[in-house]
């Protein structure tokens, strides 16, 4: 039994330390859109033998957390670790022979039900991570009064260090949880209500259009999207 | 100065955020990249660069993106004296509120929505790797050449950089984008019907249609009854008695 696990084991790390290097795009390094959920969550599936899974969760999930922005010191949701969770998780099991009666759909709202309450830990660690920073100064300060002076400007890549430690942690534990319940979650989910829950993914993307049409200039843009889908209605 | 310096510089702005923190938020970045310049103008004095790199460990926080802005505009004063130097420093607080909000809201309120936006319209219009490959390099080809223009005009023209950034008119091409996003997530809604197969047996895309734009309408109120940002996710199960009923009652 214990044999069996190895795999996941083995795939839980690898997704944590690889999905952790994306998750550096997402403050740390670039910003260049790497770590969105579309690109995560494809590509943590891509680690796990399953990209179509991570794709339609990172399609799914995209437009989700797209509301939340990092203004000031505003920290929001960490998607790119939710995502990561979700996409290596889902195409993980997606191969096992017990989710044959699921359709990928089903198995990706299993999938979220078990990774999204994460979303406010994401939260805190982010701001744990960035609390912790600032001893960093402290520590360059001191090397440049001792005359150290390239290993005090070195510090500052010592945050990409605690990023992505953090990051790397976080999303094995989430796997591992996620791994653990969504068997459980099926176990429960009477098999009557297995084909509702297919469509019920898409209420991901659809809450994700209701928060951005939210954010933005209400009167102009509500009246933008209800004559585009009156329009589309008519044809 | 020589392009090799002027490129190291820029690459190092690509970590600006990579310690960002509370106390200071992005002084190390800005510390971090500022230094190969430092490095080569005081090589001979070690404590005299020493005391001109703390300078930079002052509270400093502002769009990652627009930050290039800033920091070529720093580079080019530090490189005219110790004098512009300090000058350039105490500027660049005001430029850093100035770049934070402008930059905030073009990129993350305008580019970012619209061009995921676009990707997840393509995904569901036919789901493929295109979506991805659309939403990486569609925003890079426009973040990075942003970045990369803003830091260059900073380096050459010093304050001029706030006229070039000023002739761009970035709040009417917000205004712009956000038609752009509203538009593709019509379409988006439009697309889940077919998607999420909620025509079933049925040929007529209407009242399915119209009956997402309910659940989107109603989500939309629970978001703003709260003031905005993302729904959560004990807000959006309950939407979920809307699909169980379309699905049981059209399907």
């Amino acid at each position: 039994m214990w044999l069996d696990l190895i795999p996941f084991v083995w795939l839980t790390a690898k997704i944590s330390l690889l999905g952790a290097v994306l998750a550096l795009d997402r403050t740390a390094v670039f910003q260049g859109m790497l770590s969105r959920p579309l690109i995560a969550a494809t590509f943590a599936g891509a680690l796990a033998g399953n990209w179509e899974i991570g794709l339609l969760l990172g399609a799914s999930l995209e437009l989700y957390f797209l509301s939340e922005i990092p203004v000031g010191s505003n920290i929001p949701t960490d998607d790119t670790l939710l995502a990561l969770a979700a996409g290596g998780t889902a195409a993980a099991l997606s191969g096992l022979p017990v989710n044959a009666m699921l359709n990928d759909r089903s198995l990706a709202l299993m999938v979220l039900l078990t990774v999204l309450p994460w979303a406010a830990f994401t939260r805190k660690l982010d701001s744990w991570v960035r609390v912790r920073n600032a001893r960093l100064i402290d520590e360059m300060e001191t090397r440049f009064l001792a005359g150290e002076n390239s290993s005090a400007i070195n510090f500052h890549l010592h945050g990409l260090l605690k990023f992505y430690g953090a990051a790397a942690g976080a999303l094995g534990l989430m796997m591992v949880s996620s791994l653990l319940l969504v068997p459980l979650l099926l176990f429960l989910l009477p098999a009557w209500a297995w084909p509702l829950t297919d469509r019920l993914l898409l209420l991901f993307p659809a809450a994700g259009i209701a928060g951005l049409l939210c954010n933005m200039n209400q009167k102009r843009q509500l009246a933008v999207f209800a004559g585009i889908s009156m329009l589309l209605l008519i044809l | 100065m020589k392009l090799q310096l002027e490129q190291r510089i820029f690459l190092r702005s690509l970590c600006w955020q990579g310690s960002w923190n509370f106390a200071r938020m992005q002084c190390l970045g800005l510390a971090y990249a500022v230094y190969p310049l430092l490095e080569k103008l005081y090589a001979k004095n070690p404590e005299h660069l020493a005391q001109r790199t703390r300078r930079y460990l002052v509270c400093f926080n502002t769009n990652p993106y627009f930050a290039a802005a800033i920091l070529g505009f720093l580079v080019h004063m530090e490189s005219q004296g110790e004098e512009m130097g300090d000058q350039g420093l105490a500027l660049s607080g005001s430029l850093a509120g100035l770049y934070g909000a402008v930059g905030d809201a073009f990129f993350w309120n305008g580019l970012k929505p619209m061009v995921s936006a676009l990707a997840v319209m393509i995904f569901f219009l036919k789901p493929s790797l295109w979506a991805l490959v659309f939403l990486f390099s569609a925003y890079n080809l426009i973040h990075l050449g942003i970045r990369y223009t803003v830091y260059l005009h900073g380096l050459h023209r010093g304050i001029g950089v706030i006229e070039t950034i000023n002739n761009w008119r970035l709040p009417l091409l917000r205004n712009i984008m956000e038609f752009v996003t509203t538009a593709s997530l019509a379409v988006t809604a439009f697309l889940l019907v077919d998607f999420f197969a909620l025509r079933g047996t049925t040929t007529a895309r209407t009242i399915p249609l119209f009956l997402l734009l309910v659940l989107i309408g109603w989500l939309g109120r629970q978001c703003k009854s709260r003031g905005g940002g993302q729904l959560r996710l004990f807000e959006v199960l309950p939407a979920g008695g809307l699909v169980v009923l379309l699905c049981l009652f059209f399907l």
